[in-house]
This record gives structure tokens, C-alpha cells and sequence, in this order.
């Protein structure tokens, strides 16, 4: 998995021997989390937070609803962490499959927050509290408007890097199917876009 | 074509999020460079969005409110275990031994028996004759428990623990419900199957295979189960439930499954076409069928399923949808993004017609259901509540509520249901959706309902007459029919009978006009209105909802 870098500045420049470092790590830290040691579950939450965050927000897009959402997919994960014995490199994988059952699960029972695509234009100044200009925050209000899968591949595969293999963990699809998915979204993106202008 | 196309585009956005630029993967591919350019220019854009951090106080905040959370968890969880497994140890210890001689022995068994196969296969076929089958990606569901405590036994060493809401479940699996539980398993490519108390079931297969084909099959041992199966695609994917005297295929549709303590299984589609199989025989089970299967014998021939006792009804119209929760936590409607979801046995959501989406659900239990309303964009929403009893009676409630885009409302709606009959409905709650103020909301709609309340014996916010199954107001309305139309005969019919959808924000007083003009939380009681003529009681009840103050919808 590829928790990429998390500062902003940071652009997305794969750093392939960091995140063969950082995946080393993470297996290393899911061996000891299965076995009860909190401590590892500690850093692993340390390297996943920010991604995970990322993730939800993009799909709820409210700050305190993602930050909600994000806590508990914590406490699940530490709760079925057992479930990850012998899958450690798929632990990533895991926890987004997490985080977008908990984005599903709070929209669909708490009735807390409304879905992204759902939000009201005008009453947005900046989208996702970003400091961003015209342009891009059309191009966020477009990504927000495209269907549920199109929305979730891009996000793995732009905003949080993720490659097709991981993606089509998560998604529970093939790398044939990823790119094709990947396609179409784009596709659809550029029609929204267009439709905007 | 298309493939090629989508694998030049992944090569660039590859490419490109390596360094490379723009322009060049377009000189790389010029041969394509038309049908890429459109595609790459967004991905391009999409790459320079600047990163979303949380922030420090959150990561720390968080951090520390996890490990309270945890260790609230863990504390009792392991003084329990203890005290349980003192006096465990020794026959525990006995038995462990023993497993660990059957695991080594069945570590030796398996590459054994695979490597007898195989001497049989090269034998017979003297070389594998057979393509490889397409490979298959081994999946995963998620548990989810809508209530009560859930047993799940994995077929690893985990063995057999309470499940997690949001658990992750292999193959191998057995699901088990407690006497008050339910839960629900999601599948990746989004079909769900609830089980209701008293169930058991295992995971037998979930695979998606290179080519799409998707296939996923339970094993139904005892209880009840209602699967709602998203529609699938590819001709060789298929959903199959399994049972000790029958097997029940699908591809797309709403069923439920039930099985008996002595194997009798039934099956009863809502919506689609299901295939029973049982002793080589085959039965294709419609909707509003049901065909059963003894132990050891064939399906029987598909029978029309009797109406339902009573039925709940809800209508939502553009610009709003609609979602249900009922009491057992479990949800059927649909979100404004378009997801579908369906786990209340017995619901359906659908569209009749262009622009209204309609909820049922039959067989509704008694408790708290809540409705969400959401708004796909500003405007006026029409709303309607209504239950039916097989005789045809019910009562009806009405609304045409406004929200701004994004936002809504939610309805806390109490049902009394006795003997299968809806003896009561009541909105007690009404709350604004979407976390924010509403500031376009128009407010309106004050109507006080203490004299049905304190008359029925029902709580305040009683929808109807709240007087039992007999008595209960006949909805006579023809479909299509709007409640504000019947209210507006009513209203000319009989001064008496208070208007329903009075409004505070435009004259609510003029009742035999639409009550909806400010679209504001007012809503109607539709009656009978033949009954509601020959009874000069209930016609001199105030047949409304509960007061609403702006106050209340604002969450003030």
C-alpha cells in the first residue's frame, strides 16, 4: 500500500523504495497488532490516519464527520485486527474496505450527513475546507458528481495513490476492470466538466 | 479497442505520475493522442489538487480518545475471559493437545490426498486435457449487526468469537444469530443478505474471477433470511443459497429464505425470479410466490403468497428521496447519489412513476421507523405516509415539505402493530437533515392534535384516529390520487372536519386550498372519506399531525 506522503506540498512523486519501507513495516506492525500489541496498533494508526482521513473526507466531505468516521474505523479495525492473521500485506486493503463501509453505514443510519455530491454549490466557498482556486474546485464539485465507483477510483487512484492491484483489492475487482473503471470516470469527469463551463 | 485505449491511459497516468509530462505521453501515443487527450487532461488536473491533512489537534485527539475506547473495551473483556477460563484450563489444555495432533495429522492429509489426485488425472487423461479455469480472486464480506450479540466460528485458529460490527468474514465462515439478534452481510459488488434472529449460515464461496464472473454461496442451515441480490451482469455470476433440502439460485432480485428446525425450507420471492432446485427437479418461483421443499422431496409448484396483514407505504416525491430504517436498524430506500440498499425483510423501493419513489414494506413490526427525506435540490417535496390493512383500511399522512439542496428531514415514525395489524402510527420527531441550519427553510405548519391524542390514548403526534384496526379511517383514494386533493373534497364536505395540512407561514387557514404553498413540515391526514362521512366521530375529530414549531424543525 502506498500511504503517501502526507504534506501538502508534497507532490505525488512515488518514493517505490519508501513505500517497499513503509509496506515492510506496516506487515511487521500487523504481525505484532494481531498478537494484542497495542503499541504496534498505535504506529500503524500513525502511518494510516492521514490517508484514511483523506479518503472518507472525499466521499462525506464534511471535517467533523470525517473525523468521526475516521476514529471509527480505528476502533474496528482494532477490534477484527484478528482477521488480518496471515494477511498482513492486505491490511491496507482492509482498512479502506473499512473505511467505505463506515462512510456507507454512517450515511445510510445515522442520517447525520448528507453525500458530497449533494452539497449545495452555493454554499460552498472552498470545498473540503481547501484553500484552492476556481478551477479546482470545480474539478473537486465534479469529482464529488460521479458515480459511486468512478468517485472511489479516482480517489484511491489520484488522491491517495494507491496502484490498480491495491485498488482492485479494495474494490473487490481485477486490474482489467480497474482501468476500464479508471476510463470511464474520466470520461465522465471531462462531461461534467464541460457541462460547468 | 477500448481496452487497448484504457491500458495506454493507465500507462500514462502511470507515466505521469511518475514525472513525465503531458505532452509527452501524447508524443508517445500520438497514434491516439485524439481519444487520450480528453482523458489525460483531467487525470493532469486531478494530480496538482493539493493535498488534505487532518489536523494535529484531531491526529492527537483522536489518538487519545481511541485508547480510552479501547481499554474501556479490553478491561472487562479480559477479566471476563479469565474468570471464564479458570476452570477451563485443564480440560481446554486436553483438548488443545488432541486438536494439535488432528491439525499435524490433517497438515499431512491434504498434500497427500492433492497428490493422489493428481497421480489419478495424469493417469487418466495422461496430460491435463482441461484449460486452467479462469483464476478467481478469493473475496470478503462485512458483517454488520443491526442488533443483539452475533456468533461468528472461523474456520481459522481464530475459531469461534462475537462478531464486530464492520468485521471482515473469509470463506469458511459460520454466521450465527442469538434469539434477539440480527445482522446483515454485505458483498463487495453490494448485494446483502439479512439474517434475523435464530440463524445460522455459512460461507461457502465468494469469487470474482478474472473475467467478472462473480459467484457467491451460503449455506442456510436454520432460520430466516432476506437477500437482496444486486443484479448480475455476467451470465456465469450467480448468488446461491444452499439449505439441507434445496438449493435457491438467483441473478437480481429480493427473496427470502427460511429453514426449519426439520429441514423444511421455504422460499418467497418479493421481487425478481428465483430458481429452487431440489431433487433434481427445478421451480421458478415469480414474485408474490413462495414454493416449499420437504426433506427428501421436490419443490412444490409456486403458489401466489397471501396479501399481507398490513403494509406500510411511503411516497416521496422530486425533489427529495427517500430512506426507511426500521426498528431491527436495518434500511431500505435509496441515497441522492443513487445507492440502493434494501435489508428490511419483506420492503421494496422502487419508482411507479416518473419522479416518486415508493417504500413498502409489508409484515412491518412495532417500534420506531425513521424516514429521511433528502433533497437533491431547493424546493418543495411531497410526502405520503400510509399504512394498509388487508381489509383495505388505513390511515394516510401528507406533507409537501421544502429544503435546500443537500439537506432534509427526518421523521421518527411509531408504529403499533397487534396481531399483524397496524393498530397506531404516531410522528413523534421531526428533524432537520444535513447538519446545518436550513436557512431557506420556510416554516409553517402549526397544528395541534391534543384532542385525537387525549381521545385515542395514544401519545401526542398520533397519525389518524389511533383508535385500532376496526376503526381505523379507510383510505379509499384511487392511485395517483394525492392526499391534498381528498383533503380539499373534505374540506368543502364538512366544515367540521379540520383541514390537515393547515400552514402558519401562508394562511393555513384557507383549508380547501393546497396546504403545501410554504412547503414547510405541516403534512395531512388523509381518511377515508366514506367512512369518514358515515362516522360523525371521527369526522369531528381534528385529523392531524403534531404542532411544529419553527423552533423544533430548526433543531432549536
Amino acid at each position: 500500500m502506498d500511504f503517501r506522503s502526507n504534506n501538502a506540498g508534497d507532490e505525488n512523486k512515488p518514493d517505490t523504495a519508501g513505500q517497499r519501507r513503509n509496506q515492510a513495516e506496516i506487515i511487521g506492525l500487523v504481525k505484532k497488532a494481531v498478537d494484542g500489541d497495542f503499541e504496534a496498533f498505535g504506529k500503524l494508526y500513525t502511518i494510516c490516519i492521514v490517508p484514511i482521513y483523506r479518503y472518507v473526507l472525499y466521499q462525506v466531505k464534511d471535517k467533523m464527520t470525517a473525523e468521526d468516521i475516521t476514529e471509527e474505523v480505528f476502533l474496528k479495525a482494532w477490534r477484527a485486527i484478528g482477521s488480518c492473521r496471515g494477511k498482513e500485506a492486505t491490511f491496507s486493503s482492509w482498512l479502506y474496505r473499512i473505511a467505505h463501509n463506515q462512510v456507507i453505514d454512517t450515511l445510510r443510519r445515522q442520517q447525520k450527513q448528507v453525500p458530497l455530491e449533494m452539497t449545495a454549490l452555493a454554499d460552498v466557498q472552498a470545498p473540503l475546507d481547501l484553500d484552492v482556486k476556481l478551477e479546482q474546485q470545480q474539478l473537486l464539485k465534479a469529482i464529488t458528481r460521479l458515480p459511486p465507483n468512478q468517485k472511489q477510483v479516482i480517489i484511491l487512484k489520484f488522491i491517495e495513490g494507491l496502484n490498480n492491484d491495491e485498488i482492485g483489492q479494495i474494490m473487490g475487482k481485477n486490474q482489467g476492470a480497474i482501468r476500464i473503471l479508471q476510463m470511464r470516470a474520466l470520461a465522465t469527469l471531462r462531461f461534467i466538466m464541460s457541462q460547468g463551463r | 479497442m477500448r481496452t487497448v485505449l484504457a491500458n495506454v491511459l493507465n500507462d500514462c497516468i502511470e507515466r505521469m505520475g511518475s514525472g513525465e509530462t503531458f505532452e509527452a505521453c501524447l508524443e508517445r501515443y500520438h497514434h491516439l493522442s485524439k481519444e487520450l487527450e480528453p482523458l489525460l487532461a483531467p487525470a493532469q488536473s486531478i494530480f496538482i489538487l493539493p493535498k488534505v491533512t487532518p489536523s494535529d489537534e484531531f491526529i492527537n485527539a483522536s489518538r487519545d480518545r481511541l485508547v480510552t475506547r479501547i481499554r474501556q473495551e479490553t478491561v472487562p473483556k479480559n477479566a471476563k475471559q479469565t474468570s471464564q477460563m479458570s476452570y477451563l484450563v485443564g480440560p481446554l489444555q486436553l483438548w488443545q493437545r488432541a486438536f494439535s495432533v488432528f491439525t499435524s495429522l490433517k497438515k499431512l492429509a491434504i498434500p497427500v490426498t492433492l497428490g493422489l489426485i493428481l497421480v489419478l488425472v495424469v493417469g487418466l487423461f495422461g496430460i491435463f486435457p482441461f484449460s486452467p479455469p479462469s483464476p478467481a480472486l478469493a473475496s470478503q464480506c462485512t458483517l454488520s449487526i443491526l442488533s443483539g450479540e452475533v456468533e461468528v466460528i472461523s474456520p481459522d485458529a481464530t475459531g469461534r468469537q462475537q462478531g464486530n460490527d464492520g468485521m471482515t468474514l473469509t470463506v469458511g465462515t459460520r454466521i450465527r444469530t442469538g434469539a434477539d439478534s440480527r445482522a446483515v452481510l454485505t458483498f463487495l459488488e453490494g448485494s446483502t443478505i439479512t439474517l434475523e434472529p435464530g440463524t445460522e449460515v455459512d460461507i461457502e464461496q465468494i469469487q470474482i474471477a478474472e473475467n467478472q464472473t462473480r459467484s457467491i454461496i451460503l449455506k442456510q442451515w436454520l432460520g430466516r433470511t432476506w437477500s437482496r441480490v444486486v443484479k448480475l451482469a455476467d451470465p456465469g455470476s450467480r448468488y446461491q443459497i444452499n439449505t439441507p433440502t434445496a438449493t435457491a439460485i438467483v441473478r437480481g432480485t429480493l427473496f427470502i429464505t427460511e429453514v426449519e428446525e426439520s429441514g423444511l425450507t421455504k422460499v418467497a420471492t418479493t421481487q425478481g425470479l428465483v430458481s429452487v432446485i431440489a431433487q433434481g427437479d427445478e421451480v421458478l418461483v415469480p414474485a408474490n410466490y413462495q414454493t416449499q421443499v420437504e426433506p427428501d422431496a421436490k419443490p412444490s409448484s409456486p403458489a401466489r403468497m397471501p396479501d399481507p396483514s398490513a403494509e406500510f407505504i411511503v411516497s416521496v416525491d422530486e425533489p427529495a428521496v427517500g430512506s426507511v430504517i426500521s426498528p431491527a436498524g436495518a434500511s431500505t430506500g435509496i441515497l441522492p447519489d443513487g445507492s440502493s440498499f434494501n435489508q428490511i425483510p419483506n420492503s421494496r423501493s422502487f419508482f411507479p412513476s416518473e419522479g416518486t419513489q415508493r417504500i413498502t414494506i409489508a409484515k412491518p413490526t412495532s417500534g420506531e421507523y425513521l424516514l429521511t427525506l433528502r433533497y437533491l435540490t431547493d424546493g418543495k417535496a411531497r410526502f405520503i405516509i400510509q399504512t394498509r390493512t388487508k381489509d383495505g383500511a388505513g390511515v394516510t399522512y401528507s406533507g409537501e415539505w421544502s429544503a435546500t439542496k443537500g439537506n432534509g428531514w427526518l421523521l421518527h415514525l411509531n408504529l403499533q402493530v397487534d396481531n399483524g395489524l397496524i393498530n397506531g402510527i404516531a410522528l413523534s420527531k421531526v428533524e432537520p437533515l444535513g447538519g446545518g441550519t436550513l436557512k431557506n427553510l420556510i416554516t409553517s405548519a402549526s397544528v395541534d392534535d391534543k384532542t385525537v391524542s387525549e381521545k385515542a390514548g395514544l401519545p401526542d403526534g398520533n397519525i389518524g384516529d389511533g383508535s385500532g384496526p376496526q376503526k381505523v379511517s379507510t383510505d379509499e383514494t384511487t392511485p395517483g390520487e394525492t392526499t391534498s386533493e381528498r383533503d380539499s373534497d373534505k374540506a368543502k364536505d364538512s366544515t367540521s372536519d379540520t383541514t390537515p395540512r393547515e400552514t402558519t407561514g401562508d394562511g393555513g387557514s384557507d383549508k380547501g386550498k393546497d396546504s403545501t404553498s410554504d412547503g414547510a413540515p405541516g403534512g395531512s391526514h388523509g381518511r377515508g372519506s366514506d367512512k369518514d362521512k358515515d362516522d360523525t366521530n371521527n369526522a369531528k375529530e381534528p385529523d392531524r399531525g403534531p404542532r411544529y414549531s419553527a423552533g423544533d424543525r430548526n433543531g432549536n
